[in-house]
């Protein structure tokens, strides 16, 4: 039994070479040990000995020593691929520098893709948290925006018990505070309830997190600003100044910095219980985020639908008291109170709504930035692919050889697919580290601030591993095929195939380059010329030479003053006091109607402004009609300056000497009536995304700010006079300053950083398809070199030699232009319908697209062709 | 081709075939060594460095004619080559050579007052 066990093992793991005299052996020991000591024992002793015959000699084929052949092969292989690689080094150079290039370019799209995916995901639960977001529409006004009611938060925690948790933010604004009598500038300050840290997982480092912001006048402060205002110091405890307001903080507790794939940043958190209207019970106002939990079983669908319960709930008194309508009727006649969920997630790229916290990312740019950088990458394939199949004719006797040695036409793919990887290998390495080195300009453009985003925590490298052989394979796929399927007989013969197929096809991956890169010329041009024109735009205000002096107000009794001894200087033209600023993004909203309206129906939403006397002369404003606040009108204190576009939604033809009011919430509330003394034509006081809406100024003392206008080239005298005089009025408050033209500037940084991206992009997309093209250019040429040779010799001009080899290039980037036109025209169109005052798409653009393709085109194969058609002929027959 | 050096064992099946010539075969060299050395060899350990010393190309094998014993498989009988010869003389001489050098103090030892 065991003897025979032992017997079918050793015959199954033995080289049969070996197994007849090893059996016969083993059967002779056994009849020896039958006859000596047993059976048992002569079978025991059989099987030990076949288990210890188990040795590496002796042993059948396996797949180890089967595919011995095939490790040798691929060192053979790499052998090879190294070689070809170092006898054209021109071309190694043209194909890694491409790929190199594009990977580089697609690597950094990666990144910032993913960081722009991953907003927001850091927090504990976040696939739970929603931030509720309402539109209303009242009259023919509409608010799209994030801000809510201030009782919504608690409402809804008390009545849905599927809300885990509800908090709410207010603001997100920068202010002069001081500690110990030091003054610091300090940004991202906002209100919170208590229960935000409760949603957000933020870490704390020091305070108890169930009592941070539940007593008045405390205020938790991230890390680095507590680094900043008390160094070494503990900071639990200390108190912090709100300069202006005059109020006292105790720091309550330290959290961690947020982190940046935040959708906010903020770095101190004041109690909301500080704000009077913390706990106002009006549901008409909308000026608070609110951030709510939800338990994990419930979606956010079937929560929303109760949005409509609760607005029953809470509004209809209200409502019924402003308007004088019950809230069915309200609703019923077109008004809108629509209140919704946006998951956490979702914020960063899809949300972009009145009153964000910050400036959200799009995710049109995620997708733009994605496709564009898959474009770079085939560009750079295309090239291999190209280069690869045209220089066909130098490998194809190598092929034949290897064919007639019999070689099978799987390895001879395996051969030139291996060439590929290891090309995609060194590019690869390479593109890391042009990535790195790239990186902090990387970050700079982008605003992010990455460290190791390849080989870090959560990076991005098994991806790498993974696209480097599909870069490999997908470039050396078809040139692998090309190549390994040429006959012997044939290539051996010299008859080289340089089939027309192969051309055919060669053009066809010509037009998708030159596609892409009209693609994207033609993409940057508009984008080019969009922003520019925003940025040009005659915007109704005059934004040069305008000094902005903040926190005027701190001067209490000196500000007059101040001001009165600036004007003395005779650089200084006007001085006007105001914290109302146009490209500080301000919204001051509350809803006026005629004198003689009847009803709420006739109510226009109005930005409505506090100015003084000087503001129209010192900005610039134009007035159309009627006049600006004057000292010599003491009525001028009820009078207001309105708009081209509030004058108009008014109905007012003739408005000078009309009257307007704001809207009262109730019938027993008395509002003053206020008269139309002048029109001023509309000025862009918001971002330029947005239609400019109705505006109106009062002329109410508002103590924020200051704006100085001052003649051009005095700038730097204005700024030292005026820091002179702040610091001897100030008594040590720091002086705080801006210009208008920067702040305007600044208000762009978003869409220049989006132009900056987008111009890099194309210059290396183009910068690929050119690297290929040269090399393509320079086979071509050197394919004709005899023909050139000839027609040279029969008599041709140099210009027509140039004509004769630009032709094939100039009809390609023709197809090419037809192709990408409508594919811009439509992306482009889609782009610009986001902005409220866009250019009109002129074929100018396309046309300079096409033509900035072709003119880079003729560069690239222009040298190329004027050397071989000023070459000596001679030179091009001698050959053979 | 596998390094021509002979190891230790390699070198006992060696000489052991040369003992046992014309008639060395598997299990006949395993019995010669235990008797000749007094080790314990199991028949794999022979039949490995068999093979080793073949592919080195020190030993010759052919198969014997088939006979009715051992379930009529054949033996297969194993002669030295002119290479296998050449390695155990190198091997011997080495030997011999460096034991030559070994001076006679140091295979009698250092002695200190011995009593007898």
């Amino acid at each position: 039994m065991l003897k025979r066990f032992g017997e079918r093992l050793f015959s199954f793991y033995c080289h049969p070479d070996f197994q007849e005299d090893i059996k016969g052996d083993l059967e002779e020991y056994y009849a020896l040990n039958l006859e000596d000591k047993g059976e048992k024992y002569a079978n025991r002793k059989f099987f030990v000995d076949v288990i210890l015959l188990f040795r590496l000699s002796l042993l059948r084929d396996n797949w180890f020593s089967r595919n011995s052949i095939y490790f040798a092969m691929v060192k053979n292989n790499l052998k090879v691929a190294y070689r070809s690689m170092m006898r054209h080094k021109f071309y190694t150079f043209l194909n890694l520098g491409g790929l190199a290039i594009s990977i580089t370019a697609c690597l950094l799209i990666a990144i910032f893709v993913k960081d722009e995916l991953s907003y927001d995901r850091h927090f504990e639960n976040s696939d739970q948290i929603y931030r509720v977001q309402s539109y209303l529409k009242f009259a023919d006004n509409i608010f799209d925006m994030i801000a809510t009611p201030s009782p919504m938060a608690a409402a809804l925690k008390q009545d849905y018990p599927e809300v885990e948790q509800s908090g709410r933010v207010r603001g997100n604004f920068s202010s002069l505070i001081s500690v110990n009598n030091q003054f610091f500038r300090q940004e991202n300050i906002t209100y919170a309830d208590n229960s935000i840290f409760d949603i957000f997982s933020i870490e704390l480092l020091r305070g108890n997190r169930e009592h941070l912001l539940d007593e008045p006048n405390t205020v938790v402060i991230n890390r680095s600003t507590a680094e900043k205002l008390f160094g070494e110091e503990d900071p639990m405890g200390q108190i912090i100044r709100i300069e202006g307001q005059d109020q006292d903080l105790k720091i309550t507790g330290i959290v961690e910095d947020i982190r940046s794939n935040t959708h906010f940043h903020f770095q101190m958190f004041r109690t909301m219980l500080d704000r009077g209207d913390h706990n106002q019970q009006f549901w008409l106002s909308n000026n608070f985020v609110t951030y709510i939990r939800l338990n994990p079983n419930t979606t956010e669908e079937a929560f929303e639908s109760q949005f409509e319960g609760l607005v029953k709930k809470y509004f209809a008194e209200q409502v019924q008291q402003a308007v004088g309508v019950s809230l069915e009727t309200a609703l019923a006649s077109g008004n809108i109170i629509d209140y919704s969920l946006i998951p956490l997630h979702d914020i960063h790229l899809h949300s972009n709504k009145d009153f964000e916290l910050e400036a959200n990312g799009s995710v049109q740019y995620v997708y733009l930035f994605s496709i564009i950088g898959f474009f770079i990458l085939l560009i750079a394939c295309i090239n291999f692919m190209n280069m690869a199949t045209a220089r066909a004719s130098i490998r194809a006797k190598e092929v034949g050889v290897r064919k007639v040695l019999g070689s099978l036409r799987k390895q001879l793919v395996n051969q030139f697919l291996t060439e590929a990887i290891l090309n995609s290998l060194l590019a690869f390495i390479l593109g890391i580290i042009l990535t790195y080195v790239a990186l902090p300009y990387f970050n700079q453009i982008t605003n992010k601030s990455l460290v190791d985003p390849l080989f870090g925590a959560s990076g991005l490298w098994p991806y790498l591993v993974v696209s480097c052989l599909a870069v490999g394979i997908l470039a050396g796929i078809y040139p692998a095929f090309v190549l390994s399927s040429y006959r012997p007989v044939k290539v051996l013969k010299g008859e080289v195939t340089q089939g027309k197929k192969a051309s055919w096809i060669r053009s066809i991956l010509v037009v998708i380059q030159f596609t892409a890169s009209i693609f994207l010329i033609i993409g940057s041009i508009i984008v080019y010329s969009q922003l520019s024109y925003l940025q040009n735009k005659e915007l109704g205000f005059n934004k040069d030479q305008v000094l902005i002096v903040n926190n005027a107000g701190l001067l209490g009794q000196n500000m007059m003053s101040f001001k009165n001894e600036l004007l003395r200087n005779p650089n200084i033209e006007s001085v006007s006091v105001s914290s109302y600023i146009p490209a500080a993004n301000i919204f001051n909203d509350t809803p006026f109607v005629r004198e003689d309206a009847t009803t709420s129906d006739e109510a226009v939403s109005i930005q409505y402004w506090n100015v003084d006397y000087d503001y129209a002369k010192t900005l610039g404003l134009q007035i159309t009609e009627g006049r600006f606040f004057d000292r010599e009108f003491p009525t001028d204190s009820m009078g207001v300056v309105v708009n081209e576009t509030a004058a108009r939604r008014f109905g007012y033809d003739d408005p000078i000497g009309k009257k307007i009011k704001p809207m009262a919430l109730n019938a027993q509330q008395a509002v003053s009536v206020f008269t139309i003394i002048g029109v001023m034509k509309d000025f862009h006081y918001q971002s330029m995304r947005t239609d400019i809406l109705p505006q109106i100024l009062m002329l109410r003392p508002d103590i924020g700010g200051m704006s100085v206008k001052f003649k051009a080239a005095a700038t730097k005298e204005v700024l030292e006079i005026s820091e002179e005089l702040w610091s001897e009025m100030s008594g040590g408050l720091p002086f705080e300053f801006d210009f208008l033209d920067e702040m305007f500037a600044r208000s762009f940084d978003n869409e220049n950083r989006i132009k900056t991206i987008f111009s890099v992009l194309t210059v290396l997309a183009i910068l690929v398809a050119s690297l290929g093209l040269f090399g393509l250019a320079a086979y071509v040429t050197e394919q004709r070199k005899k023909e050139i040779g000839i027609r040279k010799v029969l008599g041709a001009s140099t210009i027509k030699l140039l004509r004769l080899l630009f032709q094939k290039f100039t009809v390609l980037v023709f197809i090419s232009a037809l192709l990408a036109v409508p594919v811009a025209y439509y992306f482009a169109s889609d782009w610009l319908s986001g902005f409220a005052y866009a250019i009109k798409l002129s074929p100018v653009f396309f046309i300079a697209g096409a033509l900035g393709t072709l003119i880079i085109a003729w560069m690239t194969v222009g040298y190329q062709s004027l050397k071989a058609a000023t070459r000596n002929p001679i030179d091009n027959l001698r050959v053979e | 081709m596998k390094g021509t050096q002979l190891g230790e064992f390699e070198e006992l099946v060696l000489l052991i075939i040369g003992v046992l010539y014309p008639e060395a075969y598997g299990l006949n060299i395993r019995q010669e060594i235990i008797t000749q050395t007094g080790r314990k060899v199991a028949i794999g350990a022979v039949h490995s460095a068999l093979s080793r010393l073949q592919d080195k190309g020190f030993v010759k094998s052919e198969l014997a004619d088939a006979t009715h014993e051992r379930g009529g498989r054949r033996k297969r009988l194993f002669q030295i080559t002119a290479s296998g010869k050449r390695a155990m003389e190198k091997n011997h001489e080495l030997r011999n050579s460096l034991f030559n050098q070994i001076s006679d103090l140091a295979l009698k030892g250092l002695n200190f007052g011995e009593t007898n």
